[in-house]
């Protein structure tokens, strides 16, 4: 089973992308800063990051800068609700495979999403 | 003594005086005519000075029209004067201007015996023309005098303007002293020979400090080379003014930001003379502007967290089996799911509008097919267009070139057109979608068989937040930012928008609204800017 590291300090959200991702089949593990995604991926190893930007304690750029740092090749994609140019590219800059803004997609496109990097 | 002077020696002795004095001494017999009537004289004799001072020669025994033919007609009075003295009156003494010698002469004349007179007479010509020299030199004088007076008016008025235009330059000195701009005047090579007070207080330098210097040669913070480059070559080659943004350097060390003006002064032949450099501070307006930007772009994403999280939590409720709701409840969580989608788009539109009007917006032109935008914003709505049963054409001119335009902007632009034009055309309506080439522009038509934009409510149409009122009534969603949004996108761009309405009723009476936008065939102007939008 494809196992997915949610990072997202909005419990209800990670909650319900855990659940939808979980009805697909996947194995999810919610984690809700950037200090403890840091400490998780130092542990564990996954087949894909769902990573928040806008976080207390470590954001996901500082994650992001980590990953490369450390030479960890997961992917990851940034679900966040900045929207801004500077921001994707930046993520994108540091590695991130994709980019979405939360509000701007159903459930159902992310679940694709994530399968585009999965298969 | 007197008696041993005997009658010749007086005879000698007058002799010798006649012969020896200065003055010319002529004795004369009078000739007249009938009644008395003088007509000449003779010359009967002459003392030596005589020939000097008239420079006759041998006049002795001649009568005097022998001796200076047309003296009759230039000195009548001579004869006259002569004549009545030696008809025995009165000595007399006058001068005279003898045209024929062009000489000038003090004549005394008496007679001795009747018939006779002997006229003494001095040369007074340098005399004469000294005095008509003098009387010239008054004349002279006199227009000197004058044209001193006038001179003196003249100065007086000019002083008087020069002391208006001076008191006028020391009101503008004291304006320009006083400015908070930052006012410098450089001579063409760059040497500050003026600076207000501004430049103390933005810079931290004193004017006395700058005077002399290379200009901003104190507080510059480099600038790339390209960017100086690009200034000398406005201002010294083409001679235009440099207008531009630049980062400088306080004496304090630190940095600020200022909207600069450069322009040159040019002489009569067009050469520089000096340049004028206006500097104003927006260190803060730029903290302010992004204070704003950043307030505006958190603002939309703490809006957007729990709009997703409400958007998500709905779509499960909807999608997932567990849920099992029923045919009620379905709906009422479908209205809620539209209700907050359009949430999301309100919070994006505001967010590219806030973009717009802070000119914080990016247009990245791209060599791009139209036609295939269009495509593409046409199945994104082929859902919401086959619900309503609208017929949606498509007319591409197969003419139409590639085109630099931002795909993201277009799509914008289009989005907002064609979601209108769904939006307000009623069901089983038509809806068509042209791309044409026309001169150097290229054209996007979208036509449709809507409801139309009342006649009195055409000129607000492109009004932020406006709605006209048949599509209040239509939709009573909708945010009155699309038409405003495109149209700032388009201009923004270089090109323009328009269209033709046969104008609608509040009752929803089809009449058909035809929107029409151009690009210019040259493509987008590019524009750099610091957020781009979605």
């Amino acid at each position: 089973m494809r196992k997915i590291l949610i990072v997202e300090d909005e419990k209800p959200l990670a909650r319900v992308m855990s659940l939808k991702l979980n009805s697909v089949g996947y194995q999810t593990t919610a984690v809700f800063n950037g200090e403890e995604a840091i400490a998780i991926l130092a542990k564990q190893s996954f087949d894909l990051v769902i990573l928040d930007l806008l976080m207390p304690k470590g954001d996901g750029f500082s994650v992001l800068a980590h990953l490369n740092k450390s030479g960890i090749k997961t992917p990851v994609i940034v679900a966040s609700n900045l929207a801004q140019q500077e921001d994707i590219e930046k993520a994108k800059k540091l590695g991130a495979v994709d980019y979405f803004v939360k509000s701007d997609i159903t459930l159902v496109e992310m679940v694709n999403k994530v399968k585009q990097y999965l298969q | 003594m007197a008696d041993k002077i005997k009658p010749k020696d007086f005879e000698n002795l007058y002799g010798s005086l006649f012969d020896n004095t200065i003055d010319g001494l002529a004795y004369c017999q009078m000739i007249f005519a009938a009644q008395e009537q003088p007509v000449d004289f003779i010359y009967v004799r002459v003392n030596k000075n005589f020939e000097e001072l008239t420079g006759l020669k041998n006049a002795e025994g001649k009568k005097v029209t022998e001796l200076i033919p047309g003296i009759n007609i230039s000195n009548p009075e001579l004869f006259e004067i002569y004549g009545r003295v030696a008809l025995g009156g009165k000595p007399e003494r006058f001068e005279t201007y003898v045209k024929p010698l062009d000489r000038w002469f003090l004549v005394s004349v008496y007679s001795p015996q009747k018939n006779f007179f002997t006229a003494v007479f001095q040369n007074i010509t340098s005399q004469k023309q000294t005095e008509k020299e003098l009387a010239n030199a008054v004349i002279a004088a006199k227009n000197v005098m004058n044209d001193l007076q006038a001179e003196k008016t003249k100065l007086a008025e000019a002083n008087t303007k020069e002391e208006a235009l001076v008191k006028e330059l020391e009101k503008f000195k004291l304006a320009v002293d006083n400015t908070t701009d930052n006012v410098i005047i450089t001579d063409p090579e760059g040497i500050v020979i003026y600076a207000n007070r501004s430049v103390e207080k933005i810079t931290g330098y004193r004017p006395e400090e700058a005077i002399g210097k290379k200009s901003g040669a104190l507080w510059k913070n480099p600038m790339p080379v390209e960017y100086y480059q690009k200034m000398w070559d406005t201002i010294k080659k083409q001679k235009k003014t440099f207008t531009s943004e630049i980062q400088n350097k306080r004496k304090s060390g630190e940095v600020y930001t200022a909207l600069i003006s450069i322009y040159p002064i040019l002489d009569k032949n067009g050469e520089i003379e000096f340049f004028v450099s206006v500097e104003r501070d927006i260190t803060k307006e730029k903290e302010v502007e992004k204070a704003k930007t950043e307030f505006v772009s958190l603002a939309s994403h703490q809006l957007r967290t729990p709009l997703s999280t409400i958007n998500w939590y709905l779509e499960m409720l909807m999608s997932d089996d567990k849920a099992k709701l029923n045919d009620d409840q379905t709906e009422y969580a479908k209205e809620a799911y539209l209700a907050s989608k359009r949430m999301v788009g309100l919070v994006n539109a505001l967010l590219n509008v806030s973009r717009i009007e802070m000119g914080t917006f990016i247009i990245e032109p791209k060599l791009i097919n139209i036609a295939e935008i269009i495509k593409a914003v046409i199945s994104e709505f082929e859902h919401k267009s086959k619900e309503k049963k609208l017929e949606v054409k498509v007319a591409y001119e197969l003419s139409v070139p590639k085109v630099m335009a931002d795909p993201k902007l277009l799509d914008i632009v289009c989005q907002n057109l064609l979601e209108n034009a769904i939006n307000y055309t009623p069901s089983g309506g038509k809806i068509k979608v042209s791309l044409k080439s026309k001169g150097n522009d290229i054209l996007i038509i979208v036509e449709d068989t809507g409801i139309g934009i009342p006649k009195i409510q055409q000129p607000m149409i492109f009004t932020k937040l406006f709605r006209a009122d048949n599509a209040r009534e239509q939709k009573t969603f909708g945010n009155g930012l699309g038409l405003y949004m495109t149209k700032s996108i388009v201009e923004h761009s270089g090109g323009k928008i328009w269209f033709s309405s046969k104008g609608g009723s509040a009752s929803g009476g089809e009449s058909g609204t035809t929107f029409y936008v151009t690009i210019p065939a040259s493509g987008m102007k590019a524009k750099t800017g610091t957020k781009s939008l979605t």
